[in-house]
């Protein structure tokens, strides 16, 4: 009984019991001396943390705070549309343009860089540019196609040219200040709601047509705003079969086969500096790991919709890798730092 | 305006809204926020990043929960956070460095001992520097409950878990936190001073 008082003894000093109940624990204290010295403590800790953290805010926190949005807002996006694995690639097409221009015999501040074609053709230049970008399909508002918005803060910081702004720059060589040469080939998107794979067995089947609805449903986004990657659905299903964790990231167009958690992200309706967005499939066979990742990086979580920052995404990410997690493609259009997406439970 | 009215105009990027939305929201946040890292400069620091956050995020706000909820629960994951990133960096410098250019430690020399010096604090500030050694689970639940007054059910509703849940968490971490100062007691007292 004596146990039951301290084991119990919040529930008195917080008085959530009958009056009865306290009265019995109030009796019960004048005979025991390990309960009354809990008791004592716990009133004493009860009221010393009771609104102990009496912070004022600064008189300047609301101006701080929005000096750290403007700059967030105004920073030239880093994140982009080059995957990881790829960003060797523009890391390589950096180089030559670099050489290309430090080749020239002299630099003419009147004048755009001409490639040195030495070193580096128009044709070689544009070729790797285009391997770069088609690799990863770019939505209509990458980075590198800033946005009318953004363009002002960045203030022509994609731009190659060296033409002093005292002097209206001439034409340009069009791999270099146009900044429409870097605009990848957009890949056509998806007119209509991609037929199921009639090779699936019946139960695949299903998951996938109750998935295509609940994109429609949830997202709001119809497939047709979803860049499509051309792909080969064979080596897509090949690749499932002998996938040994069983979890592929697929474009949510072709509707891979999904066991498990289907993991969306919903195209951000918002503004520049808004939540990044895209689609993104995740189907795993062990549905706890993947919603413990999730849990483990995400800053909030509303309804079925999870917000990641950019850091926090590129170490999912990565933690997928490390727990041996296959992914095929991820869809991210980042217009912030951060990503939302939607979780369904396939 | 109306919670309703406010969120509309924060979806539309209005500034003067954020602003409201700030100057009404700050003080908690911030005192959740100092609450969970006992630090002022992190305090403030995540307190910005929670506004910011929200500014971003709130075009994806379902107000499925109320807005303060959703607040909290951001203020709440920013601070875990913020923990993480904190163990993560903890540094260790050798004392036996001889770089002329290194930091060169000193080590104050306390008069007092850890345990005296434990003692000689106020109750309010040895419970701060007890619940640093508790857990993020175990901090969470005491500021949110027992420093700012939040009910179970909100706090339910902000940590996503069943106030049931809640409840018992609160419990175990009181008796863990008591626990924890009169352990530091009874070491100053066995210290003989």
């Amino acid at each position: 009984m004596e146990d039951m008082f301290f084991y119990n003894i919040d529930k008195y000093v917080y008085e959530e019991c009958s009056e009865s109940e306290m009265k019995l624990f109030m009796e019960h204290l004048g005979s025991c001396e390990k309960c009354k010295a809990e008791y004592e403590l716990a009133c004493q800790v009860k009221d010393a943390m009771h609104g102990m953290n009496n912070i004022t805010p600064p008189a300047d926190f609301s101006k701080l705070v929005n000096e750290r949005l403007d700059r967030e807002i105004s920073k030239p996006k880093a994140r982009g549309f080059i995957k990881p694995g790829y960003r060797k690639y523009s890391a390589v097409a950096a180089c030559l343009v670099l050489a290309a221009v430090l080749g020239a015999e002299t630099i003419d501040f009147t004048k755009a860089p001409v490639l040195d074609s030495s070193i580096v053709t128009e044709e070689g230049l544009q070729s790797v540019i285009t391997e770069v970008s088609e690799q990863t399909p770019v939505p209509e508002n990458s980075v590198m196609v800033p946005s009318p918005a953004t363009e002002e803060a960045v203030n022509g910081a994609a731009s190659t040219t060296y033409a002093p702004t005292a002097k209206p720059a001439k034409a340009q060589p069009a791999a270099h200040a146009n900044k429409q040469a870097y605009a990848p080939a957009k890949t056509p998107a998806a007119t209509k709601m991609p037929e199921i794979p009639s090779h699936l067995d019946p139960e695949k089947q299903t998951v996938l047509a109750s998935s295509v609805e609940k994109t429609y449903e949830i997202s709001g986004v119809s497939l047709e705003e979803v860049p499509v990657k051309k792909r080969n659905l064979e080596e897509e299903f090949a690749l499932l079969e002998t996938t040994k964790t069983g979890v592929i990231v697929a474009n949510p167009a072709t509707m891979s086969s999904l066991d498990g958690v289907e993991v969306q992200i919903k195209k951000s309706n918002t503004s520049d500096y808004g939540v990044g967005s895209g689609s993104i499939f995740i189907a795993a066979k062990d549905k706890e790991i993947v919603d413990e990742l999730i849990t483990k990086y995400i800053f909030v979580e509303d309804n079925n919709c999870y917000f990641f920052t950019g850091d926090n995404f590129d170490s999912f990410i990565e933690e997928l890798k490390i727990q041996g997690i296959d992914y095929k493609e991820i869809l991210v259009s980042e217009k912030g730092n951060n990503v939302a997406i939607n979780i369904v439970v396939a | 305006m109306t919670e309703k009215e406010l969120v509309k105009l924060l979806k539309e990027g209005d500034r003067g809204a954020f602003n409201a939305l700030i100057e009404e929201y700050q003080s908690k946040v911030i005192n959740i926020a100092y609450g969970m890292l006992s630090d002022t400069e992190d305090a403030m620091d995540a307190s910005q990043e929670v506004f910011i956050n929200v500014y971003k995020s709130i075009g994806n706000f379902k107000e499925n929960s109320s807005l303060s909820t959703w607040i909290y629960r951001i203020c709440a994951n920013v601070c875990k956070d913020f923990l993480r990133k904190r163990m993560r960096s903890a540094k260790t410098v050798s004392i036996f460095s001889s770089k002329e250019d290194e930091e060169i430690i000193e080590i104050p020399d306390e008069s007092s001992s850890p345990h005296e010096r434990f003692e000689e604090l106020e109750l309010k500030d040895q419970i701060r520097e007890t619940m640093d050694e508790l857990s993020e689970e175990f901090r969470t639940v005491l500021v949110l409950c027992d420093i700012e007054g939040l009910s179970y059910d909100k706090i339910a509703e902000i940590l996503k878990c069943p106030a049931g849940t809640v409840k018992s968490r609160i419990n175990r971490a009181r008796g863990a936190l008591r626990k924890k100062i009169l352990e530091k007691r009874e070491l100053f007292n066995s210290s003989g001073v």
